[in-house]
């Protein structure tokens, strides 16, 4: 049985519609992240889960159970916020018992549970300090303890790691995939950033204007997108517009592509990932181009190459390799190659929310 | 960085009239406790204590039904939100004596006689009709501070205690509450100096008890300065030792969160929110809004076209309310003057001297203004200064922090990156000023506006110390009401004003909804 | 064009000091600040906009000694991180301000204004008020706003920080593209290395209040001359070893070749994760387990403990290690760099 269900679960405030039959399952154990531009639903979805919103239609079950007329305090969850907002007039300590406080367990139980917490996100010493004086990465770090220390199975995770700084979220989303791993936790977590939600989770649910667009492991769904729009969220893509000339080829401001099946209509959406694209190898289907820009980004380089009318970036981890203006050979590999059909529009499926 | 009227010419010029005209008065009467006799009689005693002790009743009262309904105020949403809201506030508009009458006429009321019998009173002039009296002046005080805590409180910390397992009157008691601590105890100092403040309504509704203030008018009208100096010391000194422990006990004392009995407060949470709600508005109506509507409600039929000609023709009330137009109107424009400077002295810090001015501010709003009336006669007296003059200056002393409070709040609620962004866009100092913080800050002065000019009417004790000749509307209004000759041109008159404040109070609502 | 020049400014906001700086901004060129929250970067844009007055120190714009001239006065256009857009003004109003101070023909506002609009897309919003408008259309209305002023020199804080990631990564190409259409100079802060390596031309790197690095991207990134540097830019692994010869180190029990010229006794040795490489022949080959395994589109990113340290390895090529795998990571000697200490980081 999963842990979580929804069922064609539906928000809609005043005129907008901010979730609108969403469904999906989370399975126990599970490390699972909602992930979407903002304004996609999500956070509100999350909300309903928490019980912090009441879904307009729709329901939601706990272990089989509905739970939708169950206040938050009675669901048993553990929430984290965007803005971590530990309790200011409380310490560190005091925050990670409010939970067991609130359920008025007993005082010497409630001591040595809150320092197992803080010791297992290297806190302990810090219990006796304010908030304040701590820093954003560090209070999420307590908010995560004074989720768990409750004991709830179920954590919640509603971008907590946006307000953070990068090397501090980054950091941070690894220490809570460990956590939770080692806990037996089922954690969903939304996101707007979409490695986050790649690097961490067991299943990936793609949100857009409040409805489910794709959902499934993280790989499956970067490798395989249902829509073009899902191939631009996740990483990166290249979108070439392309008529079918053949079984297996389409063609392209005067460029042919072999696809990788039989395209599913006459014009078709190619798109390829830049780090897909191969440069200057010596294979027959490789086609002419030039480079239009370098751009160095550390681990990788991307190059603007150009073909004809074509644009396509590229990325490939040789440095100091290309110059603007050098002429090269790029090769779309076809079992790189994703292929949509024309029913998508593809300036509707790239434009932003 | 350098920002707006750099001259210091100017600064200095408002710093010395707030000085002079503003704080000094107060203070002047102090120095009598080392001039002559300085001695306390025991009615004077017993008028002070009196004084006290009304003035903590009122303020229990008043938190116990403000922490419900500013809770409910600041966090729920429900159809008739704003009309509540205006309504709570209406006595803090409406002149004093005008509510004394008021509530005497509902609490004292023949309409209970005609209702239950002859012989019943609900109340009769006493002790306890003041403090029905002060609780629906000071009520809306400590409303609007919890409700503007309340709403600085971040919503999702009482989220986050709601996820960790927290009823909602658990999560309100240990974190809510906790967090507008500040905002509660601001609230119960206003309440408190007001209660111990107000004379003219007082005298109305008091039978024999005695209130320091009142006691502080008897004397010096028969003459006994030195017994009414020091009953206006010792209510100074008190109200400021208080004041002080108070806001020693905002800073360093933690509410404790004491026990939770979760079963107890979930049931109180869910089924108990009904009769909350009910009693609520059950104290609000009866003892807040009824009371001060009464006057209206009670004698609407006094509107008609007789009524009105007498009113033209009686030249005392006429006399009453054109003095007290001009004396509220001067009092305005000369505090608006000031308190720009000065509000962006407090919320600048300029020349770092911005807590002290805020902190004297505050020590202006709780002298009691028979008091500083006193002080001011006395010692424009000195110079035999015209009457007229002392008590339009009166009225500029103590109206003044009903001024600059909403003016530096507002300034100091004005993003400090606006004037910045306009500075990096060309903008000089002045034009930043003018094009930016004065449009955004332009509620608040109209709420200051208005505010002062109905505090400067509403005044009546330090009208009556500083001169038995000159008489406003409301020190009107009581002779009139001691007379027992309160008859339809009197009730007009108050209806009349009535309905101003309530145009008033709507004008203030309708400019903050327009940010 | 302009140029901008520091010189041993001191400056103070708040909790945040800047130090004994020195710097100088190219002109023409896209420049990035780059630091964690607290490295003086904001305070270090607003002394140069006038902002704040700096506690020592000149600041020099095209030439000129502009400290104690004030903001008004020098020309330059700032970005703020929460946009400051004046909320009783509509969008054009807030676009246009900075033209209406100088009181220029109405016809002439309306045009310069009604072209910035366009640029950034906003035409159509012209008229609306700011509560009105989503994160991204405000982000957009104050670079106009920045824009109009038609200054050759734009300072930029923190312009993405606040949009979400898909809007992020969108406009980050929008800025360099305007930047390089009006031939600007631009100074961008920003806490993200991510999003400063793909906007930079020169990269200041700063901690503290002091600048730990300045230069070229490319020689920032490759070339870094302090711990903190490769820490915060990429993902660097740092390695204690022994000092056993002038390109020799001995690190967990192996002996660790290396191109630079090794000093003293003690070395940290950094190499980045992408350029470890898995069973690999050659030199430096150590062995280990896979503790985690992330998959991050595309890339995968691998923690692999080495006799108690791990090691993190970025790779673009697929492999099916999983958890639990041994494997052996080869470590290129041209690709390590040598430090003298870890860098300090506190969480």
């Amino acid at each position: 049985m999963p842990k979580i269900q929804t069922i064609n679960l539906v928000k809609r405030f005043e005129k907008v519609t901010a979730v609108n039959r969403v469904n999906f399952t989370v399975g126990d154990g599970e490390y699972v992240s909602i992930v979407g531009p903002s304004g996609c639903g999500k956070s509100t979805v999350l909300r309903m889960l928490a019980g912090l919103e009441k879904p307009t239609q729709g329901e939601i079950l706990f272990d089989g159970k509905p739970v939708t007329g169950l206040l938050p305090e009675d669901r048993n969850i553990g929430f984290l916020f965007q803005s971590y907002e530990l309790f200011p007039h409380l310490t560190v300590g005091e925050n990670v018992e409010y939970g067991l406080f609130v359920r008025a367990v007993k005082k010497a139980d409630i001591g040595s549970k809150s320092s197992e917490l803080l010791k297992l996100v290297k806190l302990l010493q810090f219990s006796g300090y304010y908030p304040i004086h701590l820093s954003g990465g560090m209070q999420q770090r307590v908010a995560l303890a004074r989720a768990l220390a409750t004991g709830s199975r179920l954590l919640l995770l509603d971008e907590p790691l946006s307000a953070l700084d990068e090397k501090a979220a980054v950091m941070l989303r690894y220490e809570i995939q460990k956590s939770s791993k080692r806990l037996g936790l089922t954690v969903i977590h939304v996101s707007h950033n979409q490695e986050t939600a790649l690097s961490s989770s067991d299943k990936i649910i793609v949100m857009r204007s409040g409805k489910v667009v794709q959902s499934g492991p993280p790989r499956d769904v970067y490798l395989n997108p249902s829509s073009p729009y899902v191939a631009y969220f996740l990483g990166d893509s290249n979108f070439i517009e392309a008529t079918v000339t053949g079984q297996a080829e389409a063609e392209a401001s005067g460029i042919r592509f072999r696809l990788p099946e039989k395209p599913p209509s006459r014009n078709v959406i190619l798109a390829i990932r830049p780090e897909k694209a191969v440069l200057n190898d010596k294979n027959p289907a490789s086609f002419n181009a030039v480079v239009m820009d370098v751009n160095f980004l550390g681990y990788t380089t991307e190059y603007a190459i150009q073909a004809n009318e074509l644009k396509l970036r590229v990325r490939t981890a040789k440095h100091d390799y290309l110059k603007k203006g050098d002429g090269v050979t790029l090769r779309l590999p076809p079992k790189d190659m994703m292929v949509f059909s024309d029913e998508f529009d593809l300036s509707r499926e790239l434009s932003p929310g | 960085m350098a920002f707006g009227f750099s001259s210091k010419l100017l600064y200095g010029f408002v710093i010395l009239f707030f000085l002079f005209i503003v704080f000094f008065p107060p203070v002047y009467i102090l120095s009598y406790i080392f001039g002559g006799d300085f001695s306390l009689s025991s009615d004077s005693l017993g008028a002070v204590v009196n004084s006290f002790k009304i003035a903590l009743t009122v303020v229990a009262l008043d938190v116990l039904f403000a922490l419900p309904l500013s809770w409910i105020l600041a966090r729920k949403k429900f159809r008739h939100r704003l009309l509540v809201d205006t309504l709570v506030d209406m006595p803090l508009v409406v002149p004093t004596s005008i509510l004394g009458i008021s509530v005497y006429m509902f609490w004292g009321g023949e309409w209970a006689a005609s209702l239950f019998g002859p012989s019943v009173h609900l109340f009769s002039k006493g002790y306890w009709m003041i403090i029905l009296l002060h609780v629906v002046f000071t009520f809306p005080y400590l409303v609007r501070s919890i409700q503007a805590g309340l709403l600085q409180v971040s919503r999702i910390h009482e989220e986050a205690a709601r996820t960790l397992g927290a009823s909602a009157l658990t999560m309100y008691r240990t974190i809510s509450l906790p967090l507008v601590k500040k905002s509660v105890i601001s609230g119960c100092i206003l309440a408190f100096t007001r209660s111990l403040s107000e004379t003219g309504a007082t005298m109305m509704v008091a039978g024999v008890v005695k209130t320091a203030p009142v006691i502080v008018v008897e004397y010096k009208n028969a003459g006994s300065v030195s017994d009414a100096a020091a009953v206006s010391i010792v209510l100074i000194l008190a109200a400021a030792a208080l004041l002080v422990i108070a806001r020693f006990a905002s800073i360093k004392t933690r509410v404790p969160l004491f026990h939770v009995y979760p079963g107890t407060e979930k049931f109180l949470s869910a089924r108990f929110i009904g009769v909350r709600d009910a009693g609520v508005f059950f104290f609000v109506a009866g003892f807040i809004l009824l009371p001060t509507a009464f006057i209206v409600l009670a004698n609407i039929g006094v509107v008609n076209a007789s009524a009105f000609t007498a009113l033209i023709h009686n030249g005392l009330i006429l006399k009453g309310v054109v003095i007290s137009f001009f004396v509220a109107a001067i009092a305005t424009i000369v505090n608006l003057v000031f308190a720009i400077p000065m509000g962006v002295i407090i919320s600048k810090n300029k020349f770092r001297l911005g807590h002290v001015f805020d902190t004297l501010n505050d020590v202006i709003l709780l002298v009691p203004t028979s008091a500083l009336g006193l002080s001011l006669a006395l010692f424009w007296g000195n110079f035999e200064v015209n009457e007229l003059l002392v008590l339009v200056l009166a009225h500029i002393s103590f109206s003044f922090p009903f001024m600059v409070r909403p003016v530096s709040a507002a300034l100091t609620g004005v993003n400090e990156e606006l004037v910045e962004a306009a500075r990096t866009l060309g903008a000089t100092p002045y034009k930043s000023f003018k094009t930016i913080t004065f449009p955004l800050i332009k509620p608040a002065i109209i709420a200051g506006v208005i505010m002062t000019f109905m505090r400067s009417l509403s005044e009546t004790g330090a009208t009556m110390s500083v001169s038995r000749n000159i008489k406003t509307i409301t020190v009107v209004l009581v002779e009139l009401f001691e007379g027992g000759q309160v008859g339809e041109e009197a009730i007009l008159a108050c209806i009349l004003l009535f309905a101003l404040s309530f145009i008033f109070l709507v004008m203030i609502k309708r400019s903050h909804g327009e940010e | 064009m302009p140029q901008i020049n520091l010189v041993d400014l001191s400056a103070v906001e708040g909790v945040v000091e800047v130090k004994d700086l020195n710097l100088t901004i190219e002109d023409g060129l896209y420049t990035v600040v780059l630091g964690p929250s607290g490295s003086g970067k904001t305070t270090l844009l607003k002394v140069i906009a006038g902002i704040i007055s700096p506690v020592k120190g000149r600041v020099i714009i095209n030439g000129v000694d502009v400290t104690d001239m004030p903001p008004e006065k020098r020309g330059v256009g700032f970005f703020f991180q929460n946009y400051a857009l004046f909320p009783h003004m509509t969008v054009r109003d807030n676009v246009s301000y900075s033209i209406r101070l100088q009181k220029t023909d109405e016809d002439l506002v309306r045009q310069t204004v009604d072209e910035m609009l366009d640029l950034v897309g906003l035409l159509d919003w012209a008229d609306a008020f700011p509560n009105q408008l989503s994160g991204g259309m405000k982000q957009r209305v104050a670079l106009a706003r920045a824009l109009a002023r038609q200054s050759k020199i734009l300072l930029l804080d923190e312009p993405l920080t606040a949009l979400d990631a898909l809007l992020n990564a969108r406009l980050r190409s929008e800025l360099v593209g305007i930047a390089k259409k009006l031939g600007l100079t631009v100074v961008h802060v920003t806490p993200d290395q991510e999003e400063a390596m793909e906007v930079a031309e020169n990269i200041v790197v700063m901690k503290y209040g002091r600048v730990v690095q300045a230069g070229k991207e490319f020689d920032v990134y490759t070339k870094p001359c302090d711990p903190f540097v490769a820490y915060f830019l990429g993902e660097t692994n740092f390695l204690e070893a022994e000092v056993c010869g002038e390109h020799a180190a001995r690190f967990n029990g192996k002996t660790i070749e290396t191109e630079v010229r090794l000093e003293g006794s003690h070395a940290v040795l950094a190499i980045r994760s992408e350029k470890i490489e898995f069973d690999k022949r050659g030199v430096n080959t150590l062995q280990g387990r896979v503790v985690n395994a992330n998959f991050l589109g595309s890339l995968d990113r691998f923690e692999v403990d080495v006799g108690g340290q791990i090691v993190t390895v970025k790779t673009a090529k697929h492999t099916h290690r999983k958890i639990g795998d041994l494997v052996s990571l080869q470590l290129p000697p041209k690709d390590i760099l040598a430090f003298k200490d870890k860098p300090e980081v506190e969480m």
